[in-house]
């Protein structure tokens, strides 16, 4: 019961506060790409990368931990995504309800890594743009999904020529840059939005960033880091979120709670609806 | 659920109540006597020092970014306060009105747009701008509800007043972002050279925006007009509105409009939207389409004198 209480109240400030702070830097940005600077589009997109994951991880909790006050246990949906040293890794950890699903049903229905190298790539490809036209019928989702594809079966090559199993630290520097990257496709408008926000991102010419409402960006800036410092809390304790409320005893969770609450009212943000309900 | 974790449920329930409550009373009145002390920034600054000069002053100013930026008040009354905010519309500036002293002789200019008034979607929720004064100063306390812009839960959680602006009222706190003695609410835009290029192309592509079809007036907008009207009715004050110039504004069917309202009410409006608009060349007087420059502003301003000074004296 505690672990549910806790869990619904992370989610909700992941929500609430987080995501959708960030959200109104990425609207205002994406909103008007053409006039932003490389620097402003970078940091747009990256916040676009945190508010996806705290959005959607943030439903995630509301719903498993809600669930959980009824007694029903449902499988984790994340599980500290951007904390992965490979792509393959992060697919592991970011929606993980698609994910298993799109690698059971057809992944390993497609053949999986039975049939050869060569159909093994295919079947990879083939899934993430599978994966990428489940989100809808446009080509950012197809591109999305066919960047995922590509840097998957480019790592199971990679893997299998150096004999290794995984990156060292240098590897979550290299998914976060690919998924970032993929975001780009996933949140623009249209391709040709994408493809002059990628050109101009990766042109180098970062003049100063875009600050627009400066309390709002500083309000966005600081929910991110805390939203950050709990995520590097939970990886460096090895204990998931679902686990870490049963630590608490009643007092403790009450205050935390309480503080989780205050940090609400003082930074909610009722701009955003859940951006998974799109989909 | 079982009657035991039901019954640890409630207990959890309870014990998060009372000390949300607890700490949120605690959060809120320090914040209180924070914000107080703070008298710069657009956060809160610049409405607490409104609401201190508000009653001594000569002549008050009020409107959105364009008011803040266009109206250098120091010419036209040494005595003066320009409360012209970013982002908000009439719906703030009729609530601040009302808060004025009815009895002091005083200049108001009002700074409106057509854009409020003609645009579907304006709904009066900059009201809300005014969040930090509920339950503090009662006539904005009636305003916000009146407005139905405030949750109902603001009445049991008092830091939601703060939502969005408490980092920027610390950070004025602790570091003021300017000296508010010498502080008379002008905010100057200033182009330097590195920008006049970007700004110089944007004004050279600067197309009229065509007519839209629909000009009926926001009936929220006109609500609030109504009470700036009915206020100025019963104070001792000379009410002036005012829309400043726009450096390309093709359509002028919503001018005439507001223009006709405002003379069916009696209410004094001088309608300068096109008055640079012969020449647009002279690129130096505008930061961007909407905004004038400092220069802009210093030309603006003179041109306002003028003609506010013949007013004042065909009042006589």
């Amino acid at each position: 019961m505690k672990t549910g209480v806790f869990q619904i109240f992370i989610g909700l400030f992941r929500k609430v506060a987080i995501a959708d702070n960030l959200g109104v830097y990425v609207d205002s940005v994406y909103g008007n790409y053409e006039i932003h600077n490389g620097s402003t589009l970078l940091v747009a997109t990256v916040f676009y990368a945190f508010q996806i994951y705290f959005d959607f991880s943030g439903y995630s909790d509301i719903a498993i931990g809600s669930a959980k006050m009824f007694g029903f246990n449902f499988n984790r949906n994340f599980n500290l995504p951007y904390f992965s040293k490979t792509l393959t890794e992060f697919w592991r950890r970011w929606h993980m309800s698609l994910s298993f699903w799109l690698r059971d049903y057809l992944y390993i229905s497609l053949g999986g890594n039975r049939k050869g190298i060569a159909i093994t790539y295919r079947n990879l490809l083939l899934t993430m743009l599978l994966g990428g036209l489940w989100h809808g019928s446009s080509w950012n989702f197809v591109i999305w999904g066919g960047i995922h594809g590509l840097f998957l079966s480019l790592e199971k090559y990679t893997f299998s020529a150096l004999k290794i199993k995984t990156f060292n630290a240098f590897g979550y520097l290299y998914t976060f840059i690919v998924v970032i990257v993929a975001w780009i496709f996933f949140r623009a408008p249209d391709f040709e939005s994408a493809a002059t926000i990628v050109s101009t991102i990766f042109s180098f010419d970062f003049g100063s960033l875009f600050l627009g409402d400066i309390n709002k960006f500083v309000n966005a800036v600081l929910l991110l880091t805390i939203g950050v410092a709990i995520d590097l809390r939970l990886f460096k304790s090895k204990v998931s979120l679902e686990e870490f409320g049963v630590r608490f005893s009643t007092i403790r969770l009450t205050i935390i709670v309480s503080i989780i609450i205050l940090l609400l009212c003082l930074f909610y943000s009722t701009t955003e609806n859940f951006i998974y309900f799109q989909f | 659920m079982e009657t035991k974790t039901l019954k640890q449920l409630l207990k959890l329930i309870a014990l998060i109540l009372v000390l949300s409550y607890t700490i949120d009373k605690v959060v809120f009145f320090s914040l209180n006597t924070i914000s107080d002390n703070v008298m710069s920034g657009q956060a809160i600054g610049k409405l607490n020092q409104f609401l201190k000069v508000k009653d001594t002053t000569n002549l008050l100013v009020f409107g959105n970014s364009r008011a803040n930026h266009h109206i250098v008040v120091d010419k036209l009354n040494p005595n003066a306060y320009n409360m012209g905010i970013n982002g908000i519309g009439i719906a703030y500036n009729s609530t601040l009105i009302n808060t004025l002293n009815p009895k002091k002789k005083q200049t108001v200019i009002v700074h409106i747009d057509t854009k409020n008034f003609f645009n579907d979607a304006y709904d009066g929720s900059d009201i809300r701008g005014l969040k930090t004064k509920y339950n503090r100063i009662d006539k904005i306390t009636s305003a916000l509800n009146e407005s139905g812009k405030i949750s109902s839960l603001q009445n049991i959680f008092y830091t939601m007043n703060y939502n969005g602006s408490a980092v920027g009222i610390l950070k004025n706190f602790i570091r003021p972002k300017y000296n508010h003695k010498t502080y008379n609410g002008y905010d100057p835009l200033v182009v330097n050279s590195s920008k006049a290029e970007a700004r110089d192309y944007m004004l050279k592509n600067d197309v009229a925006k065509k007519c839209l079809d629909n000009h009926n007036v926001n009936p929220i907008a006109l609500d609030y007009l109504m009470k700036i009207k009915s206020f100025a009715k019963k104070s001792n004050k000379t009410f002036v509105f005012v829309t400043s110039p726009i450096h390309n504004d093709a359509c002028s069917i919503d001018n005439n409009i507001l223009q006709d309202i405002l003379n069916e009410n009696n209410l004094k409006f001088w309608d300068f939207t096109n008055l640079y608009k012969t020449n647009n060349d002279d690129t130096s007087l505008w930061k961007d389409k909407t905004h004038m420059s400092n220069l802009g502003a210093e030309k603006f301003t003179t041109h306002l004198l003028k003609k506010h000074q013949a007013y004042t004296s065909s009042l006589k």
